[in-house]
């Protein structure tokens, strides 16, 4: 370390040599046009440094305009994935419209996991021209990950035209005997009779009976919670019919419905008028 | 309950020797190493308690905020024919200063904590409403920062020359400089917040390069130019602040950590040129302290707002680094803030304590050794860790963000044009523009 | 006022306007719901721009009849002080406006050398006086001043006028321009001649706001109108707010091209008047973006702006109330009767002035 403490703090590097002047990290001097010389090093850092930026990013440029985004499967998001931009590919099983936020968010399941995709509402609905992608559609989205302790894996869309319909689907009826373990992760319309009711903590679980078989149709309490108390009245006694689009899904190996969009009448409707004869009676 | 205190404490400590001894390493954010950090806890996740991770690493960054003042100010000295402006800490460095300069940022830093606790009870009242009525002008307040910042960039020349427009070269060559900073961070933002150069696994930290490569490179190519020595330090036993200093730095500094806190991409010194401006005052000790306030502010107030949950805002207020590297495994909840401000105080008057020796300790390993040696260092562990992490792709990326990143040093521009890397696409995304953006650029 | 406030007031006249409130809003209710505009900060942009104008451009183009460059290593009092004089007597005798310009003297990045020009109306003459070493916040190191260290020069031909003159330093970042007017029987001094003229002026406010107008149009932005309007609003409130110093503008350039003066509220740099202004801008916006937008306030107006405004600036300036101030004289409060108060108030034009060059913008 040196000792002395300059005021003037002049030194030849900093000055003119020509007229004197503080020049400061000039390459020429200002006053008398004078070249520095010995700034040579400093001058052929400042060129790469501008050329290098403009040729970098003109590269950069055309790197990312001809790379493909990753398509990923949703169980493969890890911790390492949060911020990534990815694309994911899925069927849509539910929908969740904010106009207050001006938000949607689309539950996709791409047969691994689950995952959100959050959009702006209304640049997605110009795009659209208000026909919004429906439940069941096979979708494609690029985004970023968000990956929260609370909210779970979120793809956030930064363009409408980065979400795209794959396959529009439309919901087959299905019969509760034909299920297997294929199945799993589809959606499909089930006309059955309610033959049994159970409470859990969580919920409530219905046993469904058709022609075919019988099955359990789980809701949890956030779904009940949106249906209106004549539904849910009618929904929960037993003996009543009713007409559900439900995802086909798994728990302890044994295959369960759960409900789409419950609150809306064309995906949950309660039928009552059926013959009894056409179904039969599950375990009491 | 005795025991789970003991851990706790166990972990502060561990958070604030960690986050220590990483702040001392010269042009090393602490956000580059946090990211790594979480991925290891993760791992060795059985051995670990899951809910010492925020207490680890908030008490990691208290510590940094306090100890990023030595390399800041002691490590390194300006070449005059290199530099256009000095920095207040640099002054003192140079008149033999250093350890007073580094105090002063530290008692500003102390301050800080002290405006953080005593502001937290008020922040739940006025932060959540004031959010919900900033939250849907976010992007014009961003681009009003922006433009604030490009205009009021003063030029650095004296306007010398014979005709017009020789003076009026001679003063823009500087803004010129920074509008071109400004364009090239900014289109590099938009094109890698539209596409992916790095891989998704390392997604966490795809803005790792870019940030190393805009900020700390530069910086430490800067240092390692320069061909002046760090004259000798004297350790005076009094700092020299009066009481008016004090309050007007503590308004100053929170009014500047403050905006950096709760505006997204704006920094602490973006913050602290918008809050000179608005105090309108100026002098080197008020920025120094107020500049440790507002770090104070900008990094662990930030982190906190993630714990303001109530009716308006359910899910906290996110912001600043930690809360992106964290949000993947923190369930925060309202009731914890005290815990986490108790933790804040605690580490705070640790690092204090470690800033004043460490200092002492800097100062004399620097008669030893050359700076360079540290910037050489520095310069090599940061390469091998874009590489490491985010592979070929990555170091492609740090690279042109050096060159970015070497315009304002060599054009001496205000750095903090290079943030126009994260504030351009933010401000037209929240806006609704970044569709037309990535059509603009042919990269939807 | 300094750049920021301009900045945040043009905002904050800005926001009174509901439609400009809505169209910057990001929500399903704005008149464009799928792109939010950035009219906001537009108006912030043009209520910088008087100054912007004055200092970044207008400035360059101002070509002095006199340079007066001091030599870092053999700085000359004598010689400096005899070039100044004989452009004031050039003035008086050419009948003609003498433009001189200062420049600085930078010693190293962080060091310039201080020296002050002064003016002395009772014996015609003016004086350099070179002073110490400064650093770029103005602080001296003591004792660098030269041994000569004044040069004085005797006015031969030309007569300065009482009133227009003041004594100034020149130190750091560019010099100060003097313009030398003869009037009647003496020679006017116009400090910074270019400043606060054809760029704070109302008509051009509005030249500059209407090509808005046509890019708005051209670009498919809604409410395209509206642009210019805000554009002037926030040129047209910079202006408005700087007649509150003590130097106006040529408010109605090219009309009518003469400076007024300005009510002498308070300097352009005065911390507290800045702060205040700031502070009631950013109160104001708030307000309005909430009122014709969000809608969470839900106290009545007069309890918002005494509990957010009132109350925090009564906190701000109770320090100031335990402190002792000398009580000036109620005659003394008749400026023509005290020179020395007129010279104070004449001083404050010039400093205000330096302080906003130094600090529009930095």
């Amino acid at each position: 370390m040196e000792n002395k403490v300059s005021t003037s703090g002049q030194t030849d590097e900093i000055s003119c040599p020509s007229c004197g002047r503080y020049i400061g990290p000039y390459t020429f001097c200002p006053y008398c046009q004078t070249s520095i010389d010995s700034r040579v090093d400093i001058r052929v850092i400042k060129w790469i440094a501008v050329s290098g930026a403009i040729a970098g990013l003109f590269l950069l440029w055309i790197g990312l305009k001809y790379k493909d985004i990753p398509t990923i499967k949703i169980s493969d998001v890890e911790l390492t994935f949060n911020m990534a931009i990815v694309r994911l590919e899925g069927v849509i099983i539910d929908i969740s419209i904010n106009q207050k936020k001006n938000s949607i968010r689309f539950t996709i399941d791409d047969g691994t996991g689950q995952a959100v995709i959050y959009s702006k509402l209304s640049p997605l609905e110009s795009v659209y021209n208000g026909n919004l992608p429906i439940i069941g559609n096979r979708i494609a989205a690029i985004g970023n990950i968000s990956i929260s302790e609370i909210y779970g894996v979120t793809l956030f869309l930064s363009s409408p035209r980065r979400f795209n319909i794959l396959e529009k689907m439309t919901i087959k009826d299905m019969k509760i005997g034909d299920l297997n373990s294929s199945d799993i992760g589809i959606l499909g319309r089930f006309k059955a009779k309610v033959v049994e009711t159970r409470t859990f903590s969580t919920g409530r679980s219905l046993t469904l009976n058709d022609a075919s078989g019988s099955i359990e149709l789980v809701f949890f309490n956030s779904e009940i919670a949106k249906l209106s108390d004549e539904k849910s009245a009618k929904l929960f006694s037993k003996d009543f019919v009713i007409s559900i689009v439900s995802r086909v899904d798994e728990y302890h190996g044994k295959l369960q419905l759960y409900p789409v969009r419950p609150e809306d009448p064309q995906f949950l409707s309660v039928i009552e008028n059926v013959e009894q004869g056409n179904y039969q009676k599950g375990p009491e | 309950m005795i025991v789970d205190l003991i851990i706790l404490i166990c972990f502060v400590i561990l958070g604030t020797l960690a986050g220590a001894l990483l702040s001392l390493i010269p042009s090393l954010h602490i956000y580059n190493t946090a990211g790594i950090a979480l991925i290891i806890w993760i791992q060795a996740g059985q051995f670990i308690p899951f809910d010492m991770i925020a207490p680890f690493f908030l008490s990691l960054l208290t510590s940094f905020t306090f100890i990023s003042a030595i390399p800041m100010t002691l490590i390194g000295a300006p070449d005059e024919s290199a530099t256009a402006t000095i920095l207040p800490n640099t002054k003192y460095l140079m008149t033999g200063r250093g350890y007073e300069a580094v105090v002063i940022s530290g008692i500003g830093s102390l301050m800080g904590i002290i405006i953080l606790a005593g502001l937290s009870p008020v922040m739940f009242k006025i932060v959540p409403l004031t959010h919900r009525i900033l939250a849907p002008h976010l992007h014009w307040i961003i681009m009003a920062v922006i433009a604030y910042m490009l205009m009021s960039e003063w030029p650095k020349g004296e306007g010398i020359g014979e005709t017009s427009i020789q003076r009026l070269l001679h003063a823009w060559g500087n803004l010129f400089a920074g509008l071109l900073t400004f364009i090239l961070a900014g289109l590099l933002g938009l094109f890698l917040t539209s596409r992916p150069l790095i891989g998704p696994e390392a997604g966490f930290q795809n803005l790792m390069p870019v940030f190393i490569g805009l900020f700390a490179i530069p910086g430490a190519i800067q240092h390692l130019l320069s061909r002046q020595n760090i004259p000798n330090q004297f350790i005076p036993r009094t700092v020299e602040i009066t009481s008016k200093d004090v309050a007007v730095s503590g308004l100053q500094g929170t009014i500047a950590g403050g905006l950096a806190a709760y505006l997204p991409a704006v920094t602490a010194g973006i913050g602290s040129i918008i809050a000179g401006h608005t105090v309108a005052r100026r002098g080197d000790r008020l920025f120094i302290i107020s500049g440790g306030v507002a770090k104070v502010l900008y990094y662990i107030g930030a982190f906190l707002l993630l714990y303001l949950i109530t009716p308006l805002t359910p899910g906290g207020i996110g912001r600043g680094g930690l809360a992106i590297i964290l949000k993947p495994v923190l369930n925060p909840l309202p009731r914890e803030l005290l815990l986490m401000i108790g933790i804040v105080v605690f580490t705070a008057c640790i690092s204090f304590l470690f800033l004043l020796t460490a200092s002492r300790w800097m100062i004399s390993w620097l008669k030893r050794f050359h700076y360079h040696a540290l910037y050489w260092s520095s310069l090599a562990l940061l390469t091998v860790l874009v590489f490491w992490i985010t592979g070929w792709e990555g170091f492609l990326v740090m690279l042109v963000a050096t060159c970015i990143g070497l315009i304002p040093v060599f054009y001496h521009c205000r750095r903090s044009n290079c943030m126009a890397v994260l504030l351009l696409p933010i401000a037209l995304n929240m806006a609704g523009h970044s569709s037309s953006v990535l059509r603009f650029f042919q990269l939807e | 006022m300094k750049g920021l406030t301009h900045f945040i007031s043009g905002i904050a006249a800005a926001s009174f306007i509901p439609d400009v409130v809505r169209l910057s809003t990001t929500s399903s209710e704005a008149s464009n719901p799928s792109s939010a505009s950035f009219l906001l900060a537009i108006a912030g942009v043009y209520a910088i721009m008087p100054d912007t104008l004055d200092f970044k451009f207008g400035r360059f183009f101002e070509k002095a009849d006199v340079d007066i460059s001091p030599k870092p290593n053999s700085i000359d009092p004598c010689e400096m002080a005899r070039t100044f004089g004989m452009a004031i007597d050039r003035a008086w005798q050419e009948n003609r406006e003498i433009r001189v310009q200062f420049n600085t003297v930078r010693l190293g990045a962080d060091k310039w050398q201080q020296y002050e020009i002064k003016f002395n109306t009772d014996r015609q003459e003016i004086s350099i006086v070179i002073g110490d070493v400064v650093t770029t916040s103005q602080v001296p190191f003591q004792g660098t001043a030269p041994e000569i260290s004044t040069g004085t020069y005797s006015l031969k031909h030309a007569k300065l006028m009482p009133g227009t003159t003041r004594n100034t330093k020149v130190d750091i970042l560019s010099g100060p321009m003097y313009g030398f007017v003869p009037e009647k029987e003496c020679v006017r001094v116009d400090f910074l001649p270019w400043h606060r003229t054809w760029s704070h002026s109302y008509v051009v406010g509005l030249l500059l706001a209407l090509p808005l107008w046509g890019i708005a149009a051209i670009g498919g932005w809604a409410y395209a109108w509206l642009y210019p309007i805000v554009a002037f609003i926030a040129f047209a409130t910079h202006v408005t707010e700087d007649l509150t110093g003590h130097m106006g503008g040529s408010l109605i350039w090219p009309l009518y091209k003469k400076r007024s003066k300005g009510l002498a509220l308070f300097h352009a740099a005065n911390p507290d008047a800045n702060f205040v202004t700031n502070f009631i801008a950013v109160i104001i916006i708030i307000f309005n973006l909430d009122r014709y937008g969000s809608r969470f306030i839900t106290l009545p107006y007069y309890q918002y702006f005494l509990f957010f405004l009132v109350g925090p600036l009564l906190i701000y300036f109770l320090p100031r109330t335990f402190k002792k101030t000398a009580k000036i004289p109620p005659d003394l409060l008749r400026q023509e009767n005290h020179p020395d108060i007129y010279r104070q108030k004449t001083d404050s034009r010039f400093e205000e002035i330096q302080d906003e060059s130094e600090s529009v913008i930095t």
